[in-house]
C-alpha cells in the first residue's frame, strides 16, 4: 500500500487536522460530563447563531452546538466500544485458530469467519430491533458482531505467519512455554497491525451507527446521536439548515480522521505485516 | 492451466477431455464454495427459528390477548401445532418456507409472499443498477487515476469525502441539489406512469446515493493495485519490448488485478443489499428494505423472519458468486489454493 499514500499525509495541514480532531474529542467528552443536556425552550425555536447559542437552536429550542456534541458522544462511544469489544472477542478466536493443526477445524474457522463477514450489520440490527427492541444495545451488538469476523480473520492470518517464523522456533528451542510465546512474542507483534485496522473499522462503525440511528434503530429520544439528529433536522430544513450541516461536517470529519490515521501509520509498519 | 497445456502436447486427442475436466473443475469449485454458504444459511434459519420460538408470547396469546381462557388457548395451540416439539415445528416451518409459504404478515394482514412479490422488483432494480453503475464507474475511474502521472488533489479529496459520507447523507445532499435547488429530478417515491423513462427518472438519485460510495472504494482499490502492479518487473519487460502504455495497462496489468477487484465488488454487492434499506427510507421508495424497516418497528415477526432469510440468502449468494468468479479469473493461483 506504500504507493497509495500521498505526500499530504505528512504535511503540517494533516497534523493540524489531527490535533483539531483530538481537541474535538476532548470537547465532546467535557460537554457530556460537565454540562447538563440542553433544555427544551419552545419559544426559542430556530434562533440564528448568537453569543448565547453559537450555532443557534433547533426545532425544540435546544442549543444546536451542545446537541451535536452530545450526539457525537453517543456516536463515537458506540463505534469505539463496539470495535474494542469485537477485538476482545476476536483475539482468542484468532489465536486459537492460528495454532490448530487440525485441517477440519482450520477450514471451519476460515469459512465461518468469511461467511460471518459477509453478513451485513444492518440485518443484525434490524433482527435485534424486531426480536428485542430498538436501542443503543441493538446497535452496539450489531456493530460488534459484524467486526468480530473481521478481526478474527486478521489476527488469525498474522498470528499464523508469526507462528511459522524462525524466531518462534528459536524461542521454542530455548524452552519457552506456549504461554510465554503467546504473551511475549505473538501478542505484541499482532497488536500493532490490529489496532491500525481497528482505526479503519472505527470509521466504518461511525458510519454504520449513524445509518442505524437515522433509521430509528438507535437510542430513543431525547438522547440523540448524529444519525437521529440528521433524521429530525431533515424535516425542518426550511427553517434552519444549521443542525444538519453541522452534524454532517463533524461526522465526515471524524470518519475521515479515523481512516486517515490508519492510512498514515500503515506506511510505518514493516511490510511483512502490512 | 499450464499443466493442462502440457497434457495436450503429450496426447493431441485430449482436447475434449480437457474441456470436460475444466467444466468438472469449475463445478467442483462452485460446489465447494456453495456448501459452506448453504450450511451457514441453514444454521442461521435454525437460530432465527429458535429465537422466534423462545420469545415470550406466541400467536395464540396474541390472538386472545392476556385474558384468553386456558381451554381456548390450548385448542388454538394444538390447531396451529404450537404444542409440538421444537424440531418438529422447525421442520414443518422450513418445509413450508422452501415451498414458498412464508406465513402471514401481522402488520399488513396479507401473506408475506404477496408483499415480497409486490416490492421485490423495485429493490432488485435499485441494487442491480447500483451494482452495475458502481462497478463500471469505479473500475473506470481507477484506471484513469492509475494512468495519470502524479496523484492530484481534487479527485483524491472528493473520493475521501465520498468515503466518509454515509449514504443517507449523500441521499439528502442529492435531493437538496437536484430536487430542491435545481428541480431536475423527483425527490422520492415511485413514478405513477409505467413509462420506462419516468421510472428511470425516479430511480436515478437513489441509485447515485447508493452507488457513489462503492464507486469511491472500487476506484481507490483499482488505482492502488494497478499502481502497485505497474512497478513489477514483468511490466518493465513489457515496456522494454516497446508496447504502448495502453496495451501494458489493459493487457498486462489489468488482468492481474481483475481477481481481487471482482472479489471486492462482490463484497460491495453484499453492502448494496443492506444499503437498499437506508436508501429506500431516504427516498420513500416502497421496496423490500423499507418493508423490513416497517416490520422491525412494528415487531412483525413472520415478516421480519422471512425478510431476514431472504436478505441473508441474497447477500451470501452474491459474495459466494463473486469469490468463485474471482477464483476462476485468477490464473496465477494454483489449483489447491483455489479450492
Amino acid at each position: 500500500m506504500r504507493n497509495t499514500s500521498t505526500a499530504d499525509d505528512n504535511s503540517p495541514a494533516y497534523r493540524l487536522g489531527l490535533v483539531l480532531f483530538a481537541l474535538f474529542v476532548l470537547l465532546v467528552f467535557f460537554c457530556v460530563v460537565f454540562t447538563p443536556p440542553p433544555a427544551i425552550v419552545i419559544e426559542e425555536r430556530f434562533l440564528r447563531p448568537s453569543l448565547a447559542h453559537w450555532l443557534g437552536t433547533d426545532h425544540y429550542g435546544r442549543d444546536t452546538l451542545r446537541m451535536v456534541l452530545r450526539g457525537g458522544f453517543v456516536s463515537l462511544a458506540t463505534a469505539l466500544s463496539a470495535v474494542a469489544l469485537a477485538l476482545l472477542c476476536a483475539l482468542p478466536l484468532g489465536f486459537a485458530s492460528a495454532r490448530t493443526e487440525n485441517a477440519l477445524l482450520r477450514s471451519i474457522s476460515l469459512n465461518a469467519a468469511d461467511l460471518l463477514f459477509a453478513f451485513p450489520a444492518l440485518l443484525t440490527a434490524l433482527l435485534i430491533a424486531t426480536l428485542y427492541k430498538p436501542g443503543w444495545l441493538a446497535v452496539l451488538c450489531a456493530i460488534t458482531l459484524f467486526n468480530i469476523p473481521v478481526f478474527w480473520k486478521l489476527s488469525r492470518a498474522i498470528a499464523r505467519s508469526l507462528y511459522l517464523s524462525p524466531f518462534i522456533s528459536a524461542a521454542r528451542a530455548l524452552g519457552a512455554s506456549e504461554r510465554r510465546i503467546l504473551y511475549k512474542h505473538i501478542l505484541p507483534n499482532t497488536l500493532a497491525p490490529l489496532l491500525l485496522h481497528a482505526s479503519t473499522q472505527v470509521s466504518l462503525a461511525i458510519l454504520a451507527e449513524a445509518s442505524f440511528a437515522y433509521l430509528g434503530l438507535g437510542t430513543p429520544p431525547p438522547a440523540a446521536s448524529w444519525g437521529s439528529i440528521v433524521r429530525e433536522a431533515q424535516n425542518f430544513l426550511v427553517f434552519s439548515s444549521i443542525p444538519l450541516v453541522a452534524t454532517a461536517c463533524l461526522m465526515v470529519a471524524s470518519v475521515a480522521a479515523f481512516s486517515s490515521l490508519a492510512r498514515r501509520y500503515a506506511q510505518k509498519l514493516p511490510s511483512r505485516l502490512g | 492451466m499450464r499443466a493442462s497445456f502440457r497434457d495436450v502436447e503429450d496426447s493431441p486427442s485430449t482436447l475434449l477431455n480437457l474441456l470436460g475436466a475444466g467444466i468438472a473443475r469449475t463445478g467442483k469449485l462452485i460446489l465447494l464454495r456453495l456448501l459452506p454458504t448453504l450450511l451457514f444459511l441453514w444454521l442461521f434459519s435454525l437460530l432465527l427459528f429458535a429465537l422466534f420460538v423462545w420469545l415470550p408470547g406466541d400467536v395464540a396469546e396474541a390472538t386472545f390477548g392476556t385474558q384468553g381462557d386456558a381451554q381456548a388457548l390450548q385448542t388454538l395451540r394444538s390447531a396451529l401445532a404450537l404444542d409440538k416439539p421444537f424440531l418438529h415445528r422447525y421442520a414443518a416451518w422450513l418445509a413450508a418456507f422452501v415451498r414458498g409459504d412464508w406465513g402471514e404478515s401481522a402488520l399488513y394482514g396479507v401473506p408475506v409472499r404477496t408483499l415480497v412479490a409486490e416490492r421485490l422488483p423495485l429493490s432488485l432494480t435499485l441494487s442491480l443498477a447500483s451494482y452495475l453503475f458502481a462497478t463500471a464507474s469505479g473500475i473506470g475511474l481507477g484506471i484513469l487515476l492509475a494512468a495519470r502521472k502524479r496523484t492530484a488533489g481534487l479527485v483524491d479529496f472528493s473520493l475521501n469525502i465520498l468515503l466518509a459520507l454515509p449514504s443517507f447523507l449523500l441521499g439528502i445532499v442529492l435531493i437538496l441539489l437536484f430536487a430542491v435547488r435545481w428541480p431536475l429530478l423527483p425527490s422520492g417515491g415511485i413514478a405513477e406512469q409505467a413509462l420506462w423513462s419516468a421510472q428511470a427518472r425516479h430511480i436515478l438519485l437513489p441509485v447515485l446515493a447508493l452507488a457513489l460510495a462503492q464507486t469511491a472504494i472500487l476506484a481507490r482499490f483499482a488505482d492502488a493495485s494497478l499502481r502497485e502492479t505497474l512497478t513489477s518487473p514483468f511490466i518493465a519487460t513489457a515496456r522494454a519490448k516497446g508496447l504502448s502504455t495502453q496495451r501494458v495497462l489493459f493487457c498486462h496489468a489489468l488482468p492481474v488485478v481483475a481477481a481481487p477487484l471482482l472479489a471486492l465488488s462482490g463484497l460491495q454487492a453484499a453492502f448494496l443489499v443492506s444499503g437498499t434499506v437506508v436508501i429506500e427510507s431516504v427516498f420513500a421508495l416502497p421496496g423490500l428494505g423499507s418493508l423490513f424497516l416497517n416490520a422491525a418497528h412494528a415487531r412483525d415477526l413472520p415478516l421480519a423472519l422471512a425478510l431476514a432469510l431472504l436478505f441473508a440468502t441474497a447477500t451470501l449468494l452474491a459474495t459466494t458468486l463473486a469469490e468463485t468468479l474471482a477464483a476462476l479469473v485468477d490464473k496465477r493461483r494454483t489449483e489447491s489454493e483455489k479450492i
